[in-house]
């Protein structure tokens, strides 16, 4: 559940490519993350469209973010799933490098 | 009936062709930033011999994505070592613009930590990591083993080209009158 956007002011929604501050309402067992835990992550794909400057629209089927600690770096060694490449615009690097697909 | 499945097939065509002329586009854009002074692929690697990286690896990163040309990987003793070899690279396009109006420098991700360092000049993406964060995220194997991750995607190719039954009760009275 999202409790804040990082450098936004008092925005109600996160989209694509921000860094919110979050708790973990589940969590799988034996993982390094717990459940109420406070963490940051970055969110990398929405239901709510995606626009482009060249018309394009890029919509996913779920919402999901993927957990960074303060330096950015991903605290899981994989991410699945496609990522947009504005992610690599909004410095995210080390996110893109890591995704199997890049839209 | 025949024209829309046509039509259909067609269209899952320029779909392709639609993926297929992203990424060279993306190469024409990134080809012509390397000529206005991003980094390549030697003199990467000349620096990065000069700071003594580790290990330093080249990963042809054509086949895994789209958006980079070349993976280098180097690690570094320590976060200070970590962090020059950044630094180098840094400096290292600075020198090859010198003189230029603009400058344009590559993008650093990470830099205050000095863990995971990476250094995004167009085409060539630069890692340098940690001993201990290198063999944490095993990028090696994520980018030399990819067949097996291909698979899904061919499913994928399949599921657009899937066109919908045919509908035969509109058809019978055509050939009927025939």
């Amino acid at each position: 559940m999202c409790i804040r956007i990082i450098g936004a002011s008092n925005r109600r929604y996160a989209h694509i490519g921000d860094v919110i501050v979050a708790v973990i309402k589940e969590a799988v067992p034996n993982t390094p993350l717990e459940r109420s835990e406070v963490i940051r992550a970055v969110i990398v794909r929405t239901c709510k469209e995606l626009k482009r400057d060249n018309g394009m629209i890029i919509r996913y089927d779920d919402n999901a973010a993927v957990v960074i600690d303060q330096e950015g770096n991903p605290k899981g060694t994989r991410i699945f799933g496609a990522i947009p490449r504005e992610l690599r615009q909004l410095n995210f690097t080390k996110i893109v490098s890591l995704a199997p697909e890049v839209l | 009936m025949l024209a829309a499945l046509r039509s259909r097939s067609s269209s899952s065509l320029l779909l392709q062709r639609w993926r297929l002329g992203f990424p060279s586009l993306h190469q024409a854009f990134s080809s012509s930033a390397a000529k206005e002074g991003l980094l390549d692929l030697q003199e990467v690697e000349t620096v990065l011999s000069d700071v003594k990286a580790d290990d330093v690896k080249v990963i042809p990163a054509n086949k895994h994505c789209e958006w980079a040309d070349f993976m280098v990987l180097a690690t570094g003793r320590s976060t200070w070592h970590v962090k020059n070899i950044a630094q180098a690279l840094i400096y290292k396009s600075k020198q090859k613009q010198k003189g230029a109006q603009r400058l344009v420098l590559p993008t650093v991700e990470g830099q205050e930590g000095g863990k995971w360092i990476v250094i995004d000049s167009g085409k060539v993406i630069v890692h340098a990591l940690d001993e201990n964060a290198r063999a944490y995220y095993n990028l090696e194997t994520l980018w030399t083993t990819k067949p097996s991750e291909r698979e899904p995607i061919q499913d994928l190719e399949k599921a657009f080209v899937k066109v919908r039954p045919k509908n035969n009760s509109k058809r019978k009275p055509a050939q009927k009158c025939v």
